[in-house]
């Protein structure tokens, strides 16, 4: 409206090339409300759908039932609530009250807590596990890592305080393409790798899988982990061009590197493209349940057709993540396997 | 997609049977014993692979349209990267690809700021949450949960339509006159809200702002459908705490999206109108 109807929600006092325009009232500060009350659900929007592949994708190739279940679901929940809350830790520099600044720095850093306890139980899920590290699996750790080292990131910029100096810089850049850009596109990469017998019958290439992981994660963190120096050197985002500026020539060599890694990190989603494609006419015949895995996606026929089971549909006895269960002759039990007579469905 | 044989079937969960003989589009779930399900539907192409409601393949179609829309994405950030190492330098690419927005093959100022931003715009939005959430969401929910598809077939096709529609707005403001949107993915004003504010802030930003109306519409539908599904269509033994940590994932994250699109859409049109 503010276009096309001269209404002046987020203008006001605006001059243009000498001329007054007739805006008044309007707070662009009111947009940036608006745009973050969604923007940071957004973050998450992304992020969640990716570490739910995670959860599946690495508790199926460590052989291992996932560490904490409820609290898994817990931190889901909680993260989804706080993410709410947090709106303004991206408008700290815009004139805000210290004190509410404050406030959304406790808000901000609460995140820490359900976050933390993903990463731990991904960690603990791992740990002793008889891991099968096929692409989807490395890319699942690879959302692991990067979730991490991001995130770390997250807990500065969220400080009210320290924010002042980078707000804007590159170090936010780096931060937000590590904590939500890679781990989401690795979830993405995951899932793909993971479902693709599921979604056409095939199975991708697994040694162009290792290419395209090893050169990708290799290549991300050669954009990402330099660009944080960058920005702590203060070089602000989105300028066209930093050569008019003396103070910035020291980074203008790192800013080659990231280019050149950036470079690479293209060159590798090629080879994914190529693998994804050709696989569909040419890659092996997948059987039924490749993985081993126990969710009830395995238990439907490869055919396309409407209605994803022939007959009745599976009943559930289980929790999926039965894997290596003492007792059990094989390290996975799918969830339409009935309990066995004296059998205790654990509790999770 | 109708379930023509059974005239009553049992809500999973629930003791309360209802009668589905004149329900065309909402699959109820039956465990009867003689039950048979007539899913075998004679599909032409265009019911197979482009008007389809099977939630596996409107997954694959979410898929291949956000992988297409990952490579304009990723390449456009390679593009504002080669002019960052090497700032005014000429290079042939840009001469291919910008044409006469890279002048002698330097890159003008104004489409670097327009590929930031479609960049952040294409990544965010239509290769991390349409391309990831609505492929492995429709792939997973039902097929993870015990459904035959979602609670609403047409709706779900309708929703990807609305993305693809969306994608192709996107894609179309890159041709425009002056330029697609540049004021960066936050859209702030005035560089949004007044067209005369830099080239991208006239037809290039109503672009994106329409674009952006079709996808929060499509999102939308498609979290309102994950939603129904997840709590209406569970298979019988498939309680919460049996349920896959993705369909958790997902649910939450239709959740969020649902009370959240309201605001997007409320912000477009308070700046475009």
């Amino acid at each position: 409206m503010d276009r096309s109807f001269g209404t002046s929600f987020f203008l006001s006092d605006i001059f243009i090339q000498g001329e007054v325009l007739h805006y008044q009232g309007g707070s662009p500060v009111l947009f940036e409300h608006l745009f973050w009350f969604l923007g940071h659900p957004e973050v998450y929007i992304v992020l969640l759908p990716a570490l739910g592949i995670a959860s599946e994708v690495i508790s199926t190739n460590a052989r291992k039932p996932i560490f904490g279940y409820r609290a898994m679901v817990g931190s889901i929940l909680a993260i989804a609530f706080l993410s709410t809350i947090v709106w303004g830790h991206h408008m700290f520099i815009t004139g805000m009250n210290p004190f509410l600044g404050s406030v959304f720095t406790f808000t901000t850093l609460l995140i820490a807590i359900p976050s933390a306890v993903k990463a731990f139980n991904y960690i603990t899920t791992i740990w002793k596990g008889n891991i099968q590290f096929n692409p989807g699996m490395l890319f699942a750790i690879g959302l692991v890592s990067t979730f991490i080292t991001g995130g770390l990131t997250g807990i500065i910029l969220g400080d009210s305080a320290l924010d002042i100096n980078l707000h804007d810089t590159y170090f936010v850049v780096a931060h937000f393409h590590l904590v939500m850009g890679i781990s989401a596109l690795y979830g993405l990469f995951a899932g793909v790798y993971h479902w693709y017998p599921r979604m056409f019958g095939r199975m991708m290439n697994k040694n162009l899988g290792y290419i395209h992981f090893w050169i990708t994660a290799i290549s991300a963190y050669g954009v990402f982990f330099p660009m944080h120096f960058v920005g702590m050197a203060g070089l602000p985002r989105r300028y066209y061009t930093n050569t008019n500026f003396p103070y910035f020539d020291d980074v203008a060599n790192i800013n080659v590197v990231i280019t050149l890694f950036a470079l690479l990190a293209g060159a590798a989603q090629l080879v994914f493209l190529y693998n994804f494609i050709s696989s569909m006419f040419y890659g092996k015949k997948s059987i039924m349940n490749p993985w081993r895995s126990n969710t009830l996606e395995w238990t439907a026929p490869i055919k396309h057709m409407h209605g994803n089971w022939p007959g009745k549909i599976p009943h559930v006895f289980r929790w999926p993540y039965d894997y290596s269960k003492p007792g059990s002759k094989d390290d996975f039990i799918p969830q339409n396997v009935p309990l066995k007579k004296g059998e205790k469905e654990l509790q999770h | 997609m109708a379930q023509k044989n059974n005239r009553r079937a049992k809500i999973v969960g629930t003791d309360i049977e209802v009668d589905i003989t004149e329900k065309k589009d909402v699959i109820i779930e039956s465990h009867d014993e003689d039950h048979e399900h007539d899913h075998h539907h004679k599909e032409t192409f265009i019911t197979k692979y482009i008007f389809s409601i099977d939630h596996k393949m409107i997954s694959k179609q979410y898929l291949i349209t956000g992988l297409i829309m990952g490579i304009v994405g990723i390449a456009m950030s390679l593009l504002f990267r080669l002019q960052l190492a090497w700032p005014e330098e000429s290079f042939g690419v840009f001469d291919v690809l910008l044409g006469k927005w890279a002048t002698d093959g330097v890159m003008d100022p104004n489409v670097y700021l327009a590929l930031v931003t479609i960049h952040g715009t294409i990544m965010v939005f239509f290769v991390l949450t349409a391309g990831l959430s609505g492929t492995f969401s429709n792939l997973l929910i039902p097929l993870q949960i015990g459904a035959r598809d979602m609670a609403s077939g047409f709706l779900n096709m309708i929703s990807y339509w609305l993305f693809f529609i969306s994608s192709a707005i996107m894609i179309a403001s890159l041709f425009v006159e002056a330029g697609p949107a540049a004021a960066g993915w936050t859209i702030y004003p005035p560089l949004s809200a007044l067209p005369q504010a830099q080239p991208g802030s006239a037809a290039g930003m109503t672009l994106w702002l329409v674009s952006m109306a079709f996808f929060i519409a499509s999102s939308l539908l498609a979290a309102l459908n994950y939603i129904v599904t997840v709590l209406n269509l569970r298979t019988e033994g498939m309680t919460m705490t049996r349920l896959p940590l993705t369909v958790w994932a997902f649910l939450v994250t239709a959740i969020i999206g649902v009370v959240f699109s309201s605001i997007i859409i409320c912000r477009s049109i308070t700046n475009y109108g």
